[in-house]
């Protein structure tokens, strides 16, 4: 079990996550459940162990049946940081393409969207497990994280002008107002 | 928005989809590694990774974008300010009741284009235009 139920700072509407091992990759969709399947031989696999929700999973999961020893072999990989970049990437593109059309819900759930993706990135690229989504707005909310970091990261991102001075204008606005929820 | 799907070669001529498809990805190269970490246990040029999986952010904004336009025309009683970013599924609630087909299609719809860890399953979001399709004819059936 993983996630903010896992973290214990999980919402009333939170979703359960779980991680699933299992030789069967049927499809499981059910309320307030959300699985994650991985099959037995990837469990161990340089690709997952290096992913991004394995170092979440590994840090802030609660374990509930089996050995889980592919837990020792996780380590944030080159890839998941590449891929944490494009997603940013992708984000601020799609946020700066959509924004005049955007009602200023989305606008601001794209604002904490990008936020929140940026301080990923930071920790990341510092080797740190990814943390609850709760535990991330918490520590924006308090100033703990580094304003000055996201926008280094942002500004090595292969973004073109005035995408990057425009995500800045929303990290500022984000600081503001935080929604709960992901 | 089910233009969007295009993003990810589906319900698009091949010869304007392929080029996304390889990578799945926006404007990044496989070469880019500015920033990253020196240091890797993990020979990761060996090994190839599956392209099962895209980021679903294009179809995501394609469908903020819709309900936004649905918001700004008022076409949603209740929604004309509202609080929080509100699913197609409490759109379709709002319009046509709890227990109307529309909505689980369109709570369906929302979960398939969910994703995890940054990405949706090819087929989940081969399933999430299909879904969607049915949704389009069903609120303006098309001749056929």
């Amino acid at each position: 079990m993983f996630g903010s139920r896992a973290a214990g700072v999980n919402g009333p509407d939170s979703d359960l996550d779980l991680l699933v091992i299992t030789p069967r990759m049927d499809r499981i969709y059910a309320a307030g459940l959300d699985f994650v399947l991985l099959l037995p031989e990837d469990a161990t696999g340089m690709f997952w162990c290096g992913s991004e929700l394995a170092s979440h999973i590994s840090q802030y999961g609660k374990w509930l049946k089996g050995s889980g020893e592919w837990r020792q072999n996780v380590r944030i990989s080159r890839r998941a940081v590449l891929r944490k970049r494009q997603r940013v990437t992708g984000a601020a593109v799609n946020a700066f393409e959509r924004w005049s059309r955007l009602h200023p819900v989305f606008q601001t759930r794209y604002s904490v969207t990008l936020r929140r993706e940026l301080q990923r990135l930071d920790l990341l690229m510092r080797q740190i497990p990814i943390t609850p989504t709760p535990m991330l707005d918490a520590e924006w909310q308090a100033g703990l994280t580094s304003t000055e970091r996201l926008l280094s990261l942002l500004h090595d991102l292969p973004l073109i002008s005035p995408v990057p001075h425009f995500i800045e204008q929303l990290l500022a606005r984000d600081s503001k107002a935080v929604p709960a929820g992901r | 928005m089910i233009d969007s799907f295009g993003w990810y070669g589906i319900a698009e001529p091949v010869e304007e989809s392929s080029q996304k498809v390889v990578n799945g990805e926006q404007g990044v190269t496989d070469d880019d590694e500015s920033g990253e970490p020196d240091e890797d246990e993990f020979d990761e040029e060996e090994y190839e990774e599956r392209q099962y999986y895209y980021d679903p952010s294009d179809v995501q904004g394609a469908l903020f974008e819709a309900i936004s336009t649905a918001i700004d025309e008022e076409l949603i009683p209740g929604y004309e300010d509202p609080k929080h970013a509100p699913s197609l599924a409490e759109v379709f609630e709002v319009l046509l009741g709890r227990d109307s087909e529309l909505r689980e299609k369109a709570e369906y719809f929302e979960e398939l284009i969910s994703g995890y860890d940054d990405r949706a399953h090819i087929d989940d979001l081969r399933e999430a235009y299909s879904v969607l399709v049915h949704i389009v004819d069903q609120l303006a059936p098309t001749k056929k």
